[in-house]
């Protein structure tokens, strides 16, 4: 007997009692499902097959690909940050000849009808428009530092920010993973922002300029409010205007003032105490999506509130460069 | 299994063959004997059709069993209760025997639930107990147990009659 039928055997069954295990077994055999008499209806299975189950091995080999696949895109990206300390830049296309590299400590002058194509390290490209000066000053991987003596560049980087430095009589414009165009005349740098952000900075204070954004740095002042390129002649005028001390501007600016025009009117209201108020008034009905105390506090003069409000701004991550994939394609020639 | 996930029907039918006792016992403790008996099938049928969403071979009969609770609880919840057999039917003996059966079938059904489908298993498919605890995922001890008590309760609910 096994150790299973001693349970009813011996545990269950008593005897003397009306009903035992092995009874009621054979009372209910009647009603015992037997497969063999009635068979499964194979033609009920017609139709497709189930889908054959995906193996384990599938899902481990598309992770292995994937992995493999990180790893030469980090390994492809620690490449192009990669430059040799002091490795002259080339010139890969020129409208008439110029010296094959741009080495550090050297420079490189067009004419007024020249134009030149010059890699930048492994990050970017420059072009170097007519009637422009630049030096090389330092490179090596992760920095690189330019002097715009006069002229024009567009540059187009794809790195890390602060990856390169253009320094410029009025101040130094920084790039934070983008598309430029820095323009030096005399003591006074203008900036474009095709693509990303770039700082400008100098003793007197800095600025973040967004895509679309023009902006100003003049010697001896603050770099100027950053203000879009298609903003009204009249609108950049007045900013322009109430930068220099004209606080007249202040009503042109408020009347003249987009939607987009927002983030504009938040850095002059940290700048221009006395319109403060207005501007802010101006930005809410432009952007009103700022809370009631987050406003109050902006009003009452605390900036960390209008710096908060800058953030809440529909504008692109200042350090998203990554996402800004196209400005890894080199510029144009001619 | 792995060749039935495969579309082997062959393969799926031996499955049928050692796992249709099981699915039949359970499916007794919650719908009547004609429904069972149709529902076995059915079960298998439904099973087939979602064989490679099974992703360890080893799970089936747990799996399977789980599957006919679940379609039995649902027949359950649709079905009207099952009409008391005439009193008079063709072949006397062989009607009384059936009905013997049914009421012993139904002292089962009334046992907590932790019990009758162990109880159906043993008394009426004939499962011995390793085969129970294969076809419920219960443990050996766990099949031990609910026999016992299911038992002493099932003789309590019987014990009268003679």
């Amino acid at each position: 007997m096994s150790e299973w039928d001693g349970i009813l055997e011996s545990e269950l069954w008593d005897p003397g009692a009306a009903v035992n295990p092995i009874e009621l077994e054979h009372r209910l055999a009647p009603l015992r499902f037997d497969p063999a008499t009635r068979p499964l209806d194979l033609t009920r299975l017609d139709g497709p097959a189930p889908m054959p189950r995906r193996s384990s091995g599938r899902a481990v080999a598309l992770l292995v690909a994937a992995a493999v696949m990180l790893l030469m895109v980090q390994a492809a990206l620690r490449w192009r940050l990669a430059w040799p300390e002091g490795q002259g830049w080339p010139v890969i296309a020129a409208s008439a000849p110029v010296d094959g590299n741009l080495r550090p400590g050297e420079s490189l002058q067009t004419s007024d009808s020249q134009w030149a194509l010059v890699k930048v390290a492994r990050i970017g490209s420059m072009k170097i428009l007519p009637h422009t000066e630049v030096s090389l000053r330092t490179t090596g991987a992760g920095r690189h530092r330019l002097a715009l003596h006069r002229g024009a560049l567009r540059l187009r980087v794809w790195s890390p920010p602060f990856s390169l430095y253009v320094s410029t009589p009025a101040g130094e414009v920084m790039d934070l993973g983008c598309e430029f165009i820095v323009n030096t005349s005399g003591a006074r740098t203008d900036v474009e922002v095709i693509s990303g952000w770039v700082q400008l900075e100098n003793s007197h204070g800095e600025v973040l300029a967004p895509e679309g954004t023009r902006t100003v740095m003049i010697s001896g002042s603050p770099p100027r409010v950053p203000v879009y390129a298609d903003a009204s002649p009249i609108f950049t005028a007045a900013v322009r205007a109430a930068e220099e001390g004209d606080l007249a501007a202040a009503d042109t600016i408020i009347r003249a003032a987009r939607s987009r025009d927002t983030l504009t009117l938040l850095h002059l209201a940290l700048r221009a105490e006395s319109h403060r108020q207005p501007l802010i008034r101006r930005a809410h009905m432009l952007d009103p999506k700022l809370a009631d105390d987050e406003l109050l506090d902006a009003l009452a003069g605390d900036d960390e509130a209008v710096w908060k409000w800058m953030q809440k701004l529909p504008l692109p991550a200042p350090k998203g460069w990554l996402r800004n994939w196209r400005d890894a394609l080199p510029l144009p020639k001619g | 299994m792995t060749s039935a996930a495969g579309g082997d029907r062959r393969a799926f039918e031996l499955l049928y063959q050692r796992f249709a006792r099981p699915v039949h016992g359970i499916l007794l403790t919650h719908v009547g004997v004609e429904h069972a008996d149709d529902m076995v099938q059915e079960v298998f049928f439904h099973a087939w059709s979602h064989l490679p969403n099974l992703r360890e071979p080893a799970a089936f009969p747990g799996w399977i069993c789980t599957m006919a609770r679940r379609r039995a609880v649902d027949l359950q919840r649709r079905l009207k209760p099952v009409a008391p057999l005439p009193d008079t039917l063709p072949h006397a003996a062989e009607a009384e025997t059936r009905a013997r059966a049914l009421e012993a079938l139904e002292a089962i059904r009334a046992l907590p639930e932790a019990y009758r489908e162990t109880l159906a298993l043993r008394l009426v498919e004939g499962m011995s107990g390793p085969e129970i605890a294969e076809a419920t995922g219960l443990t050996h001890d766990s099949v031990r147990v609910n026999l016992s008590r299911g038992m002493r309760m099932l003789r309590e609910r019987l014990g009268g009659e003679r």
